[in-house]
């Protein structure tokens, strides 16, 4: 594709763009299985840049991809169709954070921890945080609709997200949603940008709600001996009444590899829940914890062990936090690939749906993981595999089918987090087969030529072995 | 009507359900007073379909409307043939608990969702200033600012699916009914505040939560007026948060058949939560009002008065104030409020009579709603549009008003709303023919 280098460095200095191969080769790929060769790099650091580089691009229909950290799973920054990628990461600075307000404005670059480093000082917290927040942008969780450990309560990005300004794909800057918490005028253009990944606009800013720190906190871990009792504690949980800040889930092939790695001295049982209540009232995170603790007893737990010691809280969760490293070295000669890695389901499939996993994966000689933010319906697998063995491409992408299969028959969804670009695609377009082509009108009214993330989402390929690179081999 | 469009309404829907009478076509008149043509009411996704379908083929545009009259905040629906009424399309399909979701026809009522929620000890929290006689559907293509947002979110983050008719007619099915979701293009949030435009939910599932365990009302009356919003702001800047925190004037108290027997303003706090979470923030809610020199202060866990004391606050109420009654809502940062207010104090005097202020808090913001009546109409008219232009001005937005008096304040302040030529693209995508609301959401 004939991109006009000179014309970006003019545009960012030429310290900010580049044709580098060798710097482009980093840019073809994020922490999915796909990689693909931009055609140039291009770091703006202000919105003035980035309206003039898409200016170009889409006069000339030269595809964008704009890029966080690079830590979507389902290839969302990865430029199938070769073009710019639009590192995003100069833009990140705090812009304002207003505490009246109960909001804070930032650049799309501010990385997650960055930003709840700064706010916790003034009593405040930005709850969304996923897993990678040491790294991941706010740009790019919004782009994805991203959530983690406390969206429980919390909720995802989405409830967090208060309006924005977006580059469209012409070069325009358009101002969406509020600056309040809740707008009720016009369209929800906000609410349409959050989870597009990429595909309508560049954000550039976004405003964002805060939630207070609460006063007091308590985990607990409980042990379970079936995977399927894990499962039904959570939905006994979830229908109690009880909101509990963190239900996290971690199966068995989880917690070896935590323990393998990492040492972290994690029960070694068939699954194990980590729970976690908070609030402004000690005796009521007591009440809530004592209450969730009876529940998991009911229903199969043992060996329930709960602290309210902060270094104590942090280094337990710090090994799920860990987790997606840990599983990479989980055995010699498998590599943990993100395949199948994320779907949200409804509460009652939750028992179904955990148990399923580990039956798909024995099916088709996998070795698969299921855990997650399980206590808000998402479930996330890993497929650990030989990845230069042509039958096991084979196998994972029917382990895939059948895990999608089964989700979309308990009434669940392709993905309850992580997004969907590419490897995700095929599962979720006949998932909705109905309104795709309500969001290709959509996609086509802001993006005519099609210049922002190509191919990603509706139009993604079927096949994309066959259609985009893999970056544990060239080609299969 | 065109005979022959109406003839082929009839053969979708049935002739009783095609309405010509006049008493009838009264309900669904505009803002400005524009009546359309005929009601068409639809019982089912199919009729819905089919009744796009022929609005498409023979381009004739049709408003959405349900019993309290159209939805979307159109102040000229005159180039409308007909009304789509769906308020005949009231069932409740499922009630999961378990997965903490219930999916009902845009027809139900949020009453009829508590009858349905109430015995399983659940609840649907948002409520719209309108009461609970308000439609799911009208609540989900409106997503009104309502006093319950300061805790439990807004309508649009309780709805986890919709089947829709679209402009074209097509069923599509949006969303995902889980609790989470990033299943690319959140389409079901977009129709949510739509306002009709987009399409016609015709299905909708709702995320549902276990009623509180433990409820109070804590209600505080105040000498002067900035007194009381010193108490807003300073339970506002606490850590508590409650289920709604409610100002009513002198003129408002009155209107809503709470009357004030002493003081300019009246604080309404509601607390809902853990038992001992809610004893403890009803004593920083005391301690404030306290400090900020309220004059009286009441509390009770009576579940019944509190529903019964919500509800005479709601903007059903305000039906008794008869016709002529102008009607002003934006949403401000908390940050603007005080000036606001004295912004507004200040206008009384300026053509038009204030009749009445309601202040909502909401995280952050504080919604207010302004009631004028006076013998000078357009000097009425005058002081809030002036009003409207001041809340613009201060960095807030209008909202829509969810019932039928009351024009559209944003285009006679010819301000520009955000992203309105984005909206205007997005809206010719989806409905080219631009049968669906023409001439809804000023543009």
């Amino acid at each position: 594709m004939d991109v006009d280098i000179k014309r970006l460095q003019e545009i960012v200095g030429p310290e900010h763009a580049s044709d580098d191969e060798g710097e482009l080769y980093i840019y073809g790929s994020d922490s999915s299985v796909h990689q693909a060769m931009p055609d140039a790099a291009v770091r703006p650091g202000k919105t003035e840049e980035v309206q003039e580089i898409l200016r170009y691009a889409n006069k000339n229909k030269i595809p964008v991809v704009a890029r966080g950290s690079g830590s979507g799973m389902s290839g969302q920054a990865v430029p199938i169709d070769g073009g710019i990628v639009l590192d995003m990461k100069r833009m990140n600075r705090i812009i304002a954070i207003k505490l009246q307000d109960v909001l804070c404005i930032v650049e799309p670059g501010v990385v997650d921890d960055d930003l709840n480093r700064a706010l916790r000082p003034m009593g405040f917290f930005y709850p969304p945080t996923p897993a990678s927040s040491r790294v991941a942008t706010i740009g790019g969780e919004i782009a994805n609709n991203a959530s983690g450990l406390r969206s429980v309560k919390y909720g995802a990005t989405r409830d967090s997200v208060l309006g924005m300004k977006v580059v469209l794909a012409n070069g325009d800057l358009v101002t969406l949603g509020a600056n309040t918490r809740v707008d009720a005028s016009g369209y929800q253009l906000a609410r349409l940008m959050v989870g597009s990944e990429g595909t309508l606009g560049v954000i550039v800013e976004a405003t964002l709600r805060l939630t207070p720190v609460p006063k007091f906190r308590s985990m607990g871990i409980a042990k379970f001996n079936k995977l399927g009792d894990a499962g039904k504690a959570i939905t006994a949980v979830m229908s109690s009444g009880i909101t509990p800040s963190v239900l996290e889930l971690m199966d068995n092939v989880a917690i070896t590899a935590v323990n393998t790695t990492m040492n972290m001295g994690l029960p070694d049982v068939e699954a194990i829940l980590m729970f976690e209540a908070d609030g402004r009232v000690k005796s009521a995170v007591e009440t809530d914890m004592a209450d969730m603790k009876k529940i998991f007893e009911d229903n199969g737990a043992f060996g329930i062990e709960i602290s309210d010691d902060p270094k104590e809280m942090t280094r337990i969760f710090s090994g799920r936090k860990k987790l997606f490293a840990a599983l990479s070295r989980y055995q010699k000669g498998l590599a943990c690939t993100s395949l199948a890695d994320d779907m949200a389901v409804p509460n009652s499939a939750m028992a179904g749906t955990v148990q399923e996993i580990l039956d798909v994966a024995k099916r088709n000689n996998v070795v698969m993981t299921a855990y997650g933010h399980c206590g808000s319906g998402v479930v996330h697998t890993k497929i650990l595999m030989d990845p230069t063995k042509e039958s096991q491409w084979d196998d994972a992408r029917n382990a895939v089918r059948e895990v999608y299969e089964y989700v979309h028959k308990v009434g669940g969804t392709t993905s309850g987090e992580h997004g969907i670009a590419l490897s995700k695609a095929p599962s979720w377009k006949e998932e909705k087969k109905d309104s795709l082509e309500m969001m290709r009108a959509v996609k086509k009214a802001l993006d005519p030529n099609n210049i922002l993330n190509p191919h990603k989402l509706m139009d993604a390929p079927d096949d994309w072995v066959e259609a985009t690179g893999l970056r544990y081999t060239a080609k299969v | 009507m065109d005979q022959v469009l109406m003839r082929d309404l009839e053969k979708i829907v049935g002739e009783t359900s095609v309405r010509t009478d006049e008493e009838t076509l009264k309900v669904f008149r505009s803002s400005r007073g524009a009546v359309p043509e005929a009601v068409v009411r639809v019982g089912s996704t199919e009729d819905a379909a089919a009744v796009v379908r022929l609005a498409n083929k023979r381009r004739t545009p049709f408003i959405l409307a349900d019993q309290m009259g159209p939805v979307a905040r159109s102040e000229d629906s005159s180039g409308s043939s007909f009304a789509l009424d769906f308020s005949m399309m009231n069932k409740v399909r499922e009630m999961r608990f378990t997965d903490l979701f219930m999916t009902t026809e845009p027809g139900a009522t949020l009453a009829d969702l508590d009858f349905a929620l109430r015995p399983a000890h659940f609840f649907f929290p948002p409520e719209p200033t309108a009461g609970r006689s308000s439609t799911i559907g009208r609540v989900v293509l409106v997503n009104p600012v309502h006093p319950g947002a300061e805790k439990y979110g807004s309508f649009r983050d309780y709805v986890l699916s919709v089947e829709a008719v679209t402009p074209s007619g097509e069923a599509v099915k949006l969303g995902a009914k889980t609790l989470k979701n990033s299943s690319g293009l959140q389409i079901e949030r977009f129709l949510s505040g739509s306002g009709g435009l987009l399409g016609i939910p015709t299905w909708i599932t709702l995320a549902v939560k276990p009623s509180p365990r433990s409820t109070l009302l804590f209600t505080a009356v105040f000498d002067s007026v900035s007194d009381g919003m010193s108490a807003a702001r300073g339970i506002g800047s606490s850590p508590v948060v409650p289920s709604s925190l409610e100002l009513l004037d002198i003129g408002w108290a009155e209107l809503c058949g709470q009357p004030l027997e002493s003081g300019q303003l009246a604080l309404h706090v509601e607390l809902s939560g853990h038992p001992e979470a809610v004893m403890s923030e009803a004593d920083v809610v005391a301690r404030i009002c306290r400090a900020t020199s309220a004059s009286r202060v009441e509390r009770t866990r009576d579940r019944r008065l509190i529903g019964e004391r919500r509800s005479q606050r709601r903007f059903h109420q305000m039906f008794r104030v008869g016709e002529g009654t102008l009607f002003q809502s934006f949403t401000l940062p908390a940050s603007a409020g005080d000036e606001m207010l004295r912004s507004i104090a200040e206008m009384c005097g300026d053509g038009g009579q204030v009749f009445g202020t309601l202040a909502f808090s909401v995280f952050g913001s504080l919604l207010f709603s302004v009631a004028a009546r006076s013998t000078n109409h357009a000097g009425a008219e005058e002081g809030m549009s002036a009003i409207a232009r001041r809340a613009l001005s201060s960095g807030g937005y209008l909202t829509p008003p969810e019932w039928r008096t009351g024009p559209v304040w944003d285009r006679r302040c010819g301000m520009t709303i955000p992203g309105d030529r984005l909206s205007a693209g997005l809206k010719e995508a989806l409905d080219p023919v631009s049968v669906l609301n023409a001439g809804g959401m000023s543009m």
